[in-house]
């Protein structure tokens, strides 16, 4: 890329209310030279009166589709406004913003087409603990990941990762919109797209709770391992 | 099989397809969608009139009672048609999830050219 690339942060917020201004607020003072746009997943709380409010660009989904459909808008709307990299960072304060720059460097650098902000490489930098039960989980997608695609990605749940132009348009048709953390990365692998996962540093959530509880966590694994092993290449 | 059965099954069969044809007539539900019911009622009212079909294939199924194979075809229509149904059901899922989003980015750009041209 010759000229500085047009980097989007896509937001996903679903009853983000406790923590949607004060996510747009760090994104703010890290006076990056980043656009970034709110995917309000039709929450049922003031997260909209607040993005209003506070003139948050933003997108108000007119039903509530799941964090697939809600990323996917972004990259809908990254792929209509021209972007070069798109980057999921979460409403609920998770992400770090100082570490955005790290998952740009190997798009920059054309070495990779996506990038995965890892939890699992290089562990001091993140502050984020997982249970042991999570971790397994993990451990066992990245193997079912492995199996199917030949590849080893360590932090198969992340959602912090940045993507090309080229995954923008790719991920604008085919995005699951159940669990796509792990599917996108199978997804692309399939396609031929190159990822490559770099340290990224993750805080606990300021508010909320995760989508994926206890109780769901059974279904979780049979979906998604069902996903990976029923993944086609799209033609 | 029993003459009272393979009565029971002519009358709900003609039922059923004369319940489709009402719904047809009223728009209640398109050719394409009850198609799949017409196939099932048309298979009932073949096994209604002619029973003698349903004990022939019985020799191949053996089972105990001619009318648990009666069940049988029933049970796997049904089958069929709930199948049919989920995967129409997850188009339209896809479909209306690329309704929603196309409608909420519409929304929001009209929106932001009003804002601007204000």
């Amino acid at each position: 890329m010759a000229s500085a690339p047009k980097v989007l942060l896509i937001v996903p917020a679903y009853n983000e209310e406790k923590s949607i201004l004060s996510t747009c607020k760090v994104i703010s003072d890290a006076k990056t030279s980043f656009d970034y746009i709110v995917i309000n997943d039709g929450s049922s709380d003031r997260t909209e009166e607040i993005l209003e409010d506070s003139s948050i660009p933003h997108i108000k989904l007119i039903q509530n589709l799941g964090i697939g459909g809600a990323v996917q808008t972004g990259y809908k709307y990254a792929e209509m406004n021209g972007y070069d990299i798109a980057v999921q960072f979460d409403g609920d304060g998770q992400h770090d913003i100082s570490s955005v720059d790290n998952l740009l460097v190997p798009i920059i650098d054309g070495t990779a087409n996506m990038v995965i902000g890892s939890r699992f490489i290089n562990n001091s930098m993140s502050g984020f603990r997982s249970s042991a039960l999570r971790r397994v989980g993990i451990r066992t997608i990245s193997n079912f990941i492995k199996f199917k695609t030949h590849r080893r990605i360590y932090d198969t749940t992340s959602g912090f990762r940045a993507v090309d132009k080229s995954l923008i348009r790719f991920f604008s048709e085919h995005y699951s919109s159940e669990y796509p953390e792990p599917i996108s990365i199978v997804s692309a692998l399939l396609n031929k797209y190159k990822i490559t996962e770099v340290p990224a540093k993750m805080n606990q959530r300021l508010n909320g709770k995760s989508s994926i509880s206890k109780l769901k966590s059974v279904y979780y694994m049979i979906n998604v391992i069902l996903q990976i092993l029923t993944l086609r290449r799209e033609s | 099989m029993s003459s009272s059965l393979s009565i029971i099954l002519t009358i709900f069969s003609l039922c059923w397809i004369a319940t489709l044809i009402i719904a047809i007539w009223a728009k209640k539900i398109s050719i394409r969608y009850s198609m799949i019911w017409f196939f099932a009622a048309i298979i009932l009212l073949f096994v209604g009139v002619f029973p003698s079909i349903i004990d022939f294939i019985n020799i191949i199924f053996n089972f105990a009672v001619t009318s648990n194979l009666v069940i049988g075809i029933l049970l796997s229509l049904l089958m069929v048609i709930t199948f049919a149904l989920t995967l129409f059901s997850t188009k339209q899922k896809k479909q209306i999830d690329l309704l929603i989003q196309e409608v909420s980015l519409l929304k929001s750009k009209i929106k932001k050219d009003d804002k601007q041209k204000k």
